[in-house]
């Protein structure tokens, strides 16, 4: 069978893959991706639904993309442009008072006064030590590894903060569960809100920057599969060869170093560096040969079961009613969450194999900036809705009926009338998911928010990294950058 | 109900005959005899004319499948793959650290099958190991008795019973002997034999072996005896004399600080924490040692004191008869480890002797004695 | 203003004053007493004890209303305050059985799944010892000056890793893993699937059997040692002289002048109650508003006629009753919300098995422990009615895995957090003296820049079981305070 070489070899064209294998080309590698599916973007998809819609499948919102690789892979020139720059957060409440959380604090100070005086006076204080403390954290995120350690003040306040539940730390700052449940959405990624360690998943998001504004979440125009084909642009512009169709089954193993891959096809494929941005445990349970990676660490991988997970559901709307209660920015981020311990039994039944009662939901409407989404004067949905189990007791196929009448209905708790409107729908399972795009199956601890890079980005096998590896699953680019340096790095070494 | 159990093994019977004190001890779940008679003298019949032991106390795992040998490769320190089949091969495991947690042997049955060998059981962990090569490991200690054949007349008494069998160290064969399926070895460290039956024909062999080996002055021997005979040795074995690294990730104890690097193949290239393995030989500070106490009283798990400095500690200790004195093995820093050191002491008090006294070792090198007519692995 | 409050003690002024007589604060007595430390111990209640004080809840039926099992003794403690000439036998946990309507499972010591819980005494132990070092090697420095870079803890990894992963990876049979769970977990409301909660198999409840002598000898120890004790004397306030506690306030009004204070109740009971919240430091009120507490435990105390049939090892063992971590789970969550759970996690023992003396002749005493019961609920108080509904969930419960027992029930006592709360001083019910989260255990409890025992306030100092070694080990926090104290007084005047 043929047999090609490269300098490098980066499994999966997601923005992970896109980013690591476009920095080593910056630096002069010969680099080849391959892409199992044969389409590009990885979790920045868009794909059709039903007649002249297009869904975001996986990222309906970026707010975790790297602004040094926008800026130095020049992806505004490759095609990169935003619909919404700042999302508000709202917390859809019943009876319509709803939360809105906006760049304004004045604003939202005056929204919050409805839900609590105190709460609206500790708003400003929350907010300015939020940001203070993420802009204090940023070398650790940002920088494999930072120029300047933490002071020691910062190192109490992070070994704390490493320590306190999203909760806990809510509820020493908040009294309303209006507030306190729509903040914490944002620390259920992967985790719960009341196990230790989430809050720094809100100072985390915290840290990041969009179209220069920290915490800011935005939109580009043509959904997140807009950035996918900005950052091929820019990779192809660089050199980078793609390939896709191309499924990487082996990791070939030469004198216990990394030495290339295998296809399915039967090709081989030889680098002395290969980047994968499949998960640590698809990569090493998977892809490596059995226990190459150490017999413990292997078979702790791979007897982990992920037992509660993120689903999406997409709604196409061929009208979009107004929302009920105070106004609210339609182009917003929008949380549908009842209180604090309403996340507990959502995890509580999510890990017994049964959909919540009470389900958490995040959503957005991409359409309401971005009309090329959608027929004129019609809309889609996207609903992230987690946590769910990951495998259902009962089957994830009758789950999927469920959960799409359960989010309409949630929706139509806000939105009077939504349900009439609906057009087609798709909901995605967390195993769908992680088989679409061979992320997500991972355990959280895997990939401790505080960990260094190295210890997420190198593996056991020398010439083998990680380049999808972010402390918290969201569409970023930076591992990719970050494992590019460290592999570069590596390599110089030797 | 749950809980370990305590079994008997197909010697059983035999073995509570002969034990006159009624001395028994536990092991790896079963109970065996921890001296018949005197440990000394069984331990001196050993060396000097032929004695036979109960080791059904040993686990042993069969591993079988397309890929056992590949992953018995990379769990070993030595390759299995290049065995035929008959032959067997000492070797450790090490955890993803590099912490050793077995030791013991492999024999090849046949091009997938495999049976592991060990004075420790480490079953969870090479379960969950195999499972990444698609292999669930069998558990067989308990389908067969084995019983060790010791000593310089240990191929005479094989031969008087109709065993007469030319057998390579560290080799194996299965056998129809009088009516009976066994396998006979020579996996063992003291030059000896080993016969594996089923349980049901426990007390036939034992019965035929005692028979045939009168007038060698056969003598059954306990539990003490061979460790005594282990320690003569210099063999540290997991569980016994060393704590075997049990928690996950865990770096000690290195195989240069239990004398076990002779158990690793340089040649083997991908085993299990292997660049640690490397890593560690540099900086690993102690080493295993050889004492030989001035006094008859053993210490083990004692530390050990050097000019004052404290150097380290003993691991195991028995008193040696062959020797006259006791001895013990002993983890020691580098430098304190070479023969002709005196290292001191303090004894441990007892009931006899509740006032605590001190003593001195000098380090010797190992083996104590050469295993009676044992030819080198 | 009237005349000034009298003053105990005959005008002479104390070394040291401990408020409250509990383990803690009478090892610290007799600790303190012996080195040459002029000591005097209040409590509130009529005996010294605490916790470990027995109750008579029906004629001739004596019960811990509490709890039944204390955290082990230090070995060091045991012998230096030679409470083994005193009586008190060092018990130590044989068996252990979780029983469902149609199975039983018995943990023995020795035992493979014994191998975890082994880990973990011996990590809570390594951390006592720890709590213990820091305290005597920190000098005093000016409030609020940063701590010096701490090292990490022994039972470090153990603040993010869940109970069930943490036992599952030793125990496969899933029976045992419950029962582990529940051995952890008795009395606590934690889901054990959540990160973090396996800090409980570290700091447990303990296995160390309440018996009746261990409050008298430990008082009879500090006695020896010089310690006065006076029981019946509330400590309600601290003065601070020259920003230095110099007197202790009682509720008759008299005062006892001292040096220093050591306090054993928990943080929250401390300072708000022993201070006025304006004159504590903007961050010492911060710190104990934040510090989460919340009661989680009920009692049950029944009087039986007969004793129940089970064989002998089982008649002495905690019977753990169908434990299982999702319904554990559940429960918490019910917790959270102010319910009573449908299936609180309960366990029971037959205490009078294990000592004769507790129960008549002929007769026994079963104690429960019940965890995930909320100190406040959602709809009101706790009321007659739902006391009583509390209760025959529990006894329906008992009855399912031993039948019969209902039936020989001669009197019965719900003790619930409020209860708990009011008999011991502990805030909230909150038998271990705040939540045992990652946030709030080892070098962060109670999380004050200068690590307990001593506080922000010169001369006041914390034990009892908002200190670091307080969950971990019965008479430890004492033992470290007073040792942190007579570092700190020096050699008395």
């Amino acid at each position: 069978m043929s047999a090609r070489s490269y300098d490098a070899v980066v499994i999966g064209a997601g923005v992970s893959g896109l980013t690591a294998a476009s920095y080593l080309a910056k630096a002069g590698k010969h680099v080849l991706v391959v892409e199992a599916r044969n389409k590009l973007g990885g979790l920045s998809e868009t794909a059709p639904l039903g007649e002249g819609f297009s869904v975001p499948i996986a990222a309906h919102a970026l707010y975790a993309l790297d602004p040094r690789i926008v800026k130095e892979l020049k992806l505004a020139r490759h095609g990169l442009k935003f619909a919404v720059r700042d999302m508000a957060l709202v917390g859809l409440r019943p009876g319509g008072k709803h939360v809105v959380i906006a760049r304004d604090v004045h604003a939202t100070v005056r929204n919050i006064a409805i839900h609590s005086k105190a709460d609206a006076e500790a708003w400003p204080r929350f907010r300015h030590e939020l940001f203070a403390l993420a802009r204090a954290l940023r070398p650790l995120w940002w920088d494999a590894a930072p120029a300047k350690p933490l002071p020691q003040a910062g190192r109490e306040k992070l070994d704390r903060l490493g320590r306190v539940s999203a909760a806990a730390w809510l509820d020493s700052w908040f009294e309303s569960d209006a507030l306190k449940a729509t903040l914490a959405f944002d620390a259920t990624a992967g985790i719960q809100p009341f196990e230790p360690g989430s809050a720094l998943l809100l100072l985390w998001r915290a840290a990041q920057e969009m179209c220069g504004l920290q915490g800011a979440a935005a939109v580009p125009f043509g959904g997140s599969g807009a950035l996918a084909s900005s950052l091929a642009a820019a990779a192809r512009a660089l050199g980078v060869e793609i390939q896709t169709g191309a499924n990487a089954v082996k990791l070939l193993v030469q004198d216990d170093r990394a030495a290339g891959i295998a296809l399915a096809s039967g090709e081989t494929i030889a680098a002395g560096l290969v980047l994968s941005s499949l998960s640590r445990r698809r990569t090493l349970c998977g892809l490596a040969p059995a226990g190459a990676a150490g017999l413990e660490t292997v078979a702790a991988l791979c007897d982990e079961r992920k037992t509660v997970g993120q689903a999406k559901v997409l709604l196409t709307l061929n009208a979009l009613p107004a929302f009920n209660g105070i106004a609210v920015p339609q182009d917003a981020r929008f949380v549908v969450a009842d209180r604090l311990d309403s996340y507990a039994a959502a995890g509580a039944a999510a890990r017994a194999g049964r959909l919540p009662d009470e389900l958490a939901i995040e959503f957005v409407v991409p359409s309401a900036a971005d009309r090329a989404l959608a027929p004129p004067g019609q809309h889609i949905v996207s609903a992230l809705v987690r946590p769910v189990p990951f495998a259902a007791a009962a089957g994830w196929e009758t789950m999927k009926v469920q959960l799409a009448a359960k989010v309409v209905a949630a929706l139509e708790a806000h939105v009077s009338g939504l349900a009439r409107h609906v057009g087609a729908a798709q909901v995605l399972s967390p195993a769908d998911i992680a088989d679409r795009y061979g992320v997500g199956d991972e355990g959280f601890d895997d990939i401790h928010v505080l960990s260094p890079w190295n210890s997420r980005t190198m593996t056991p096998i020398p010439g083998l990294f990680l380049c999808g590896a972010e402390p918290v699953s969201a569409i970023s680019g930076r591992a990719g950058r970050i494992a590019a340096a460290l592999a570069l790095r590596a390599e110089d070494r030797r | 109900m749950s809980g370990e159990k305590v079994r008997a093994t197909p010697f059983h019977a035999r073995a509570a005959s002969a034990n006159r004190d009624n001395a028994w001890s536990a092991r790896n779940g079963v109970t065996l005899s921890s001296f018949y008679d005197d440990a000394g003298d069984e331990a001196l019949a050993a060396r000097s004319r032929v004695a036979i032991a109960d080791i059904s106390w040993r686990w042993r795992a069969m591993i079988e499948g397309p890929r056992a040998g590949e992953f018995l490769s990379r769990l070993l320190t030595r390759d299995p793959m290049k065995l035929d089949p008959g032959s067997a091969l000492k070797a450790l495991w090490l955890g993803d650290r590099g912490g050793v947690r077995g030791a013991g042997a492999v024999a090849r049955f046949g091009r997938e099958s495999f049976q592991l060998i060990s004075a420790a059981p480490d079953p969870e962990w090479i379960a969950a190991a195999a499972s990444s090569f698609a292999l669930v490991p069998r558990d067989i200690s308990q389908t067969e008795g084995g019983l060790a054949i010791v000593g310089p007349y240990a191929r005479a008494t094989l031969a008087a019973t109709g065993l007469d069998v030319e057998l390579e160290p560290l080799t194996f064969r299965k056998l129809f002997w009088r009516g009976l399926d066994v396998t006979l070895s020579r996996w063992g460290e003291h030059g000896g034999y080993e016969i594996w039956c089923k349980p049901d024909d426990g007390v036939v062999v034992w019965d035929r072996l005692i028979r045939a080996g009168l007038p060698f002055g056969i003598a059954p021997a306990g539990l003490a005896a061979m460790d005594l005979l282990d320690i003569e040795a210099g063999i540290a074995r997991p569980g016994r004399d060393y704590a075997p690294a049990r928690e996950a990730f865990a770096k000690a104890p290195t195989p240069l600080a239990l004398g076990l690097e002779t158990l690793i193949d340089d040649e083997h290239k991908s085993f299990n924490g292997r660049d640690v393995w490397l890593a560690a030989r540099t900086t690993e500070t102690r080493r295993l040692a050889g004492l030989e106490f001035d006094g008859d009283t053993p210490a083990p798990f004692t530390p050990l004191l050097h000019d004052g400095k404290a150097v380290g500690h003993t691991l195991t200790s028995a008193f040696s008869p062959a020797l006259r004195r006791a001895v013990a093995l002993a983890q020691v820093d580098t430098a304190a480890a070479q023969p002709g050191t005196v290292l001191s002491l303090t004894l441990p008090s007892s009931m006899d002797v509740p006032e605590s006294r001190k003593d001195t070792a000098r380090v010797v090198s190992l083996p104590f004695l050469p295993a009676p007519g044992q030819i080198a692995p | 203003m009237g005349a000034a409050p009298k003053t105990r003690g005959g005008g002479l002024r104390y070394d040291a004053c401990v408020i409250g007589a509990g383990a803690d604060g009478l090892a610290a007595a007799a600790t303190l007493a012996k080195a040459g430390l002029k000591t005097i111990v209040v409590e509130r209640g009529e005996r010294p004890g605490g916790r470990l004080v027995l109750r008579e809840f029906h004629p001739g039926f004596h019960a811990s209303p509490f709890c039944d099992v204390l955290a082990p003794i230090p070995a060091e403690i045991f012998w230096s305050l030679d409470l083994a000439r005193k009586g008190v036998v060092p018990s130590s946990a044989s068996t252990s059985l979780a029983m469902w309507p149609d199975r039983s499972h018995v943990l023995r010591w020795p035992s493979p799944e014994q191998s975890l819980l082994r880990q973990a005494a011996r990590l809570a132990e390594e951390t006592r010892l720890r709590a213990g070092r820091d305290a005597e090697s920190i000098p005093r420095r000016p409030l609020f000056a940063p701590a010096p870079a701490p090292a990490p803890w022994p039972g470090d990894d153990w603040l993010t890793a869940a109970l069930t992963d943490k036992v599952a990876r030793e125990v496969g049979d899933p029976d045992a893993a419950a029962h582990v769970m529940a051995l952890a977990l008795q009395g606590r409301a934690a889901d054990p699937f959540l990160r973090g909660s396996a800090l409980h198999l570290l700091a447990h409840g303990g296995s160390g059997l309440v018996t009746r002598g261990l409050a008298g000898a430990l008082a009879d120890a500090a006695r020896e040692a010089g310690a006065e004790i006076v029981c019946n004397a509330e400590a309600i306030d601290i003065r601070q002289a020259r920003d230095r506690v110099c007197a202790i306030g009682l509720a008759d009004g008299s005062q006892i002048e001292t040096r220093a204070a050591l306090s054993t109740l928990d943080l929250k009971r401390t300072f708000l109650s022993l201070f006025h919240w304006d004159a504590l430091p903007k961050p010492v009120a911060r710190r104990v508003a934040a510090f989460r507490m919340a009661g989680s435990t009920a009692r049950l105390l029944l009087a039986l006629d007969r004793l129940p049939g089970l064989d002998a090892a089982s008649m002495r063992a905690p019977i753990h009753v169908a434990p299982d971590p999702a319904v554990m789970a559940e429960a918490t969550a019910a917790w959270r919300s102010g319910v009573v759970p449908q299936h609180p996690p309960l366990s029971f023992r037959i205490v009078s098995a294990s000592d004769p003396g507790l129960a008549p002749a002929s007769h026994a005493v079963m104690t429960a422990t019940l965890g995930c019961i909320p100190f406040r609920l959602f709809d009101g108080a706790w009321t007659r009615e739902k006391r009583d509904l509390l209760r025959d969930r529990a006894l329906a419960a008992i009855e399912s895995v031993l039948p019969g027992t209902m039936a020989r029930i001669v009197a019965a006592e719900l003790i619930v957090p409020p209860d708990i709360e009011e008999a011991l001083g502990a805030t909230d019910g909150d038998l271990w003296g705040g939540e045992i989260a990652a946030d709030q255990m080892f070098g962060f409890r109670p999380g004050f820049d200068i690590a307990a025992p001593r506080t922000p306030l010169a001369g006041l100092y914390l034990a009892g079981p908002s200190s670091p070694a307080g969950p971990l080990a019965t008479c430890g926090a004492g033992t470290i305070a007073a040792r942190a104290m007579i570092a700190d007084l020096g050699r008395p005047r």
